[in-house]
């Protein structure tokens, strides 16, 4: 479960990296890493007592992927997300 | 024409979307810390306190956007007081870490005496609620300036982003106390953010 769940995410988040400029890999790893908390919120309802790890849960890692979404979208500016969209709001 | 206000919108719904994805980060942090302390009673009762006050506080920030960017050292005042949230929590933090065999558990543990009290975990929320608040709604009012009933549904996604961000962070933090450091070490990160950004702002506004 753990191993398909870091594939959801470290996949994704190589092609942000490759693919996005650079002010947007952060807001955009932060969404990944909100939608990762998600799935592993799902799983983690469906089977209360799944555990992956050695006294690690599903909820844990749904708790560490939200972390890590707000780490990334504190450090991201949203002045950047903002600049990002004002060419197609001019349009 | 009306093709051209669809797009414009949209655009400025996806805009809002992602700057409050983006801007409930910090709170969401400081929410889980402040409640991870708590008994598993009381700590849907302090993140609600939390998104209750960070909306209530960013709904009046909005109506005050403009009069509010016209006060000199705003920022400067939320950064410390963010610094000095940090500095109570760093303390609660070392408190349970160095406290006898058992303590890291107290809070879950119905028999044993809680890290903090909801009183305390509610006013830790609340002055951090205030300084970011502070900081968060300019981004959102300057994004949807024309288009209220967007700023209303952002304002929504992101109470309910904050109230399930917090749970999970708090539920983590119940059972991996060290990861707390972390948590303390991002909002560090916002508070020293904050007091640079208002420290430029005051001298700007000295050298005029």
């Amino acid at each position: 479960m753990l191993a398909l769940l870091s594939m959801l995410i470290a996949a994704p988040a190589m092609l942000m990296i490759h693919l996005l400029e650079s002010e947007l890999v952060l807001p955009a790893l932060s969404i990944l890493f909100f939608s990762g908390a998600m799935i592993a919120a799902l799983l983690a309802r469906t089977d209360s007592k799944n555990v992956t790890l050695e006294d690690v849960t599903l909820w844990d890692i749904a708790g560490a992927f939200t972390m890590m979404g707000c780490a990334a979208a504190i450090f991201s500016e949203p002045d950047q997300v903002a600049l990002f969209f004002e060419p197609l709001t001019r349009d | 024409m009306i093709e051209f206000l669809i797009t414009d919108v949209l655009n400025v719904l996806l805009q809002v979307v992602l700057i409050d994805l983006v801007l409930a980060g910090d709170n969401a942090i400081v929410i889980g810390l402040a409640a991870a302390g708590l008994p598993q009673t009381q700590r849907a009762k302090a993140i609600l306190i939390g998104i209750v006050v960070a909306t209530m506080l960013r709904m009046l920030f909005a109506g005050l956007a403009t009069q509010i960017l016209q006060i000199a050292g705003l920022l400067l005042a939320g950064g410390i007081l963010l610094l000095w949230v940090c500095w109570k929590m760093w303390r609660e933090l070392r408190a349970s870490s160095t406290g006898p065999a058992g303590a890291k558990e107290a809070g879950a543990s119905a028999g044993s005496k809680p890290r903090k009290t909801l009183v305390q975990a509610s006013w830790q929320i609340i002055v951090a609620d205030v300084s970011m608040s502070l900081d968060n709604v300019l981004a959102v009012a300057g994004a949807a300036r024309e288009h209220p009933v967007i700023m209303i549904f952002g304002l929504g996604l992101s109470i309910a982003m904050m109230g399930v961000a917090a749970s999970f962070i708090a539920r983590l933090l119940q059972n991996h106390r060290w990861i707390a450091y972390v948590g303390l070490a991002v909002i560090l990160y916002v508070a020293v953010d904050m007091i640079f950004r208002g420290t430029l702002d005051i001298m700007r506004v000295a050298s005029t």
